[in-house]
């Protein structure tokens, strides 16, 4: 820092020099310009003065009463009385809305509520089941895996006997080398598919065979 | 340059304040009441009206001690919210509170600064040439020689930069001395 530097930021901070509110670092810079300057020095003068000034007419004016604090405590408590009262009528207010809404949940109005409820579940219901009743129910049940290859053979509708055994039905499938592929019906019918054979048997043909095993067959026709 | 370490002695008192302490509440009261209103009234120029701002700042501390976070001191701090009330009530009135012309209208009215030291009063006269600064010249010289804030503390008080807080006490002196030179005392006073 220059002397001319230094100057300046000794004449800068006197203001400061002169109240006391330097840093000791400042403090010491303006001690050193000051030595060495006697302009500064008239300067310092003439702020000393007018801290002088400043204070005296500072301190002459008449204080205002010390009892100006119970003027604002009486202030603060009036307000916190207010803000009370301002809490509390907007915890009602909100209490009221709450009501309002709570009224809804009364006998009578949950009357209403759960007759609009049930009217709701009765229309739902209604339309699923329409909507189930316009679909047609198979009689018959289907394969996940799609068609079986005997489905392409000649199909019978057959009835067995009521006493047939299981191994009486299963003699005769092979036998004709047929295989269930639905059933049974509402009727106790079952839909069999018969792969042709080399000997050129056609379906009517082979329901005649069937019809004629009475104690096995109750009922044969070709397929639908 | 290393600064003056921010006293703060008054914030227990702050803290108590915060939490409802009304006999820490008095006691602020009493050790800011004085020095407010000197500052005030050095702003606003009217002793009645800064008796009321006092009152206000006071009751704005018992509001926001809670929310004091001690990044000034508590001095700064109340100085602050005094000085922004008393800038309030100046643009109210439609005063700038910044006018830096606001010296050159001195010696419109009343006595001149002459006259003033014929009649001895030099007390008198040093309060006519500070009334006559702009608010913001008034309120550095106030907190410098009066109060004896730091130029930082100051700085924290009405809001700007430090280098700010230089500029405005060297024009502040510069006016002063125009003044003096124009009444023909200068050097006799200041």
């Amino acid at each position: 820092m220059t002397s001319n530097d230094t100057k300046r930021t000794a004449e800068e901070l006197l203001p400061w020099y002169v109240s006391g509110a330097l840093s000791p670092e400042e403090e010491a810079l303006v001690d050193r310009a000051l030595k060495d300057d006697a302009a500064l020095r008239a300067e310092l003068a003439r702020l000393q003065t007018l801290q002088s000034a400043v204070r005296d007419s500072s301190a002459a004016l008449e204080a205002p009463p010390a009892s100006d604090v119970d003027r604002v405590l009486s202030r603060i408590e009036a307000h916190e009385r207010t803000a009370v009262i301002e809490r509390r009528q907007k915890r009602e207010s909100v209490l009221a809305w709450l009501g309002s809404l709570g009224g809804l949940f009364s006998p009578p109005a949950l009357r209403v509520g759960l007759a609009v409820a049930v009217a709701i579940i009765a229309v739902e219901t209604t339309a699923i089941v329409g909507w189930m009743g316009d679909r047609e129910v198979p009689t018959s049940y289907e394969s996940a895996t799609g068609s079986d290859p005997a489905e392409a053979g000649q199909r019978v509708l057959v009835r067995f006997a009521a006493d047939a055994s299981v191994t009486d039905v299963n003699g005769l499938l092979w036998e004709i080398g047929g295989k269930v592929v639905s059933g049974p019906g509402a009727d106790g019918a079952y839909i069999i598919s018969v792969v042709p054979g080399d000997d050129g048997r056609d379906v009517a043909a082979l329901v005649a065979d069937l019809a004629a095993r009475p104690g096995l067959v109750e009922f044969a026709a070709e397929a639908p | 340059m290393a600064e003056r370490a921010p006293d703060d002695s008054d914030r227990p008192l702050i803290e108590r304040i915060a939490d409802g302490d009304k006999t820490a509440f008095r006691e602020l009261f009493e050790a800011y009441q004085q020095p407010l209103f000197r500052y005030l009234t050095r702003l606003v120029r009217s002793p009645e009206i800064a008796r009321e701002l006092v009152n206000d700042v006071m009751f704005d501390i018992w509001q926001k001690a809670g929310t004091f976070e001690a990044r000034s001191s508590v001095r700064t701090w109340i100085y602050r919210i005094a000085h922004n009330k008393a800038v309030d009530h100046l643009r109210r009135r439609h005063e700038e509170p910044w006018d830096e012309n606001a010296a050159e209208r001195l010696t419109d009215c009343g006595p001149s600064p002459l006259q003033a030291v014929e009649q001895s009063d030099l007390r008198g006269l040093i309060l006519r040439l500070l009334d006559a600064l702009s608010a913001e010249h008034r309120a550095v010289i106030q907190l410098t020689y009066f109060d004896g804030l730091s130029v930082r503390e100051i700085a924290d008080v009405i809001d700007c930069p430090e280098a700010t807080v230089k500029t405005r006490m060297f024009y502040a002196r510069k006016q002063l001395k125009a003044l003096l030179v124009e009444a023909g005392i200068e050097g006799a006073v200041i």
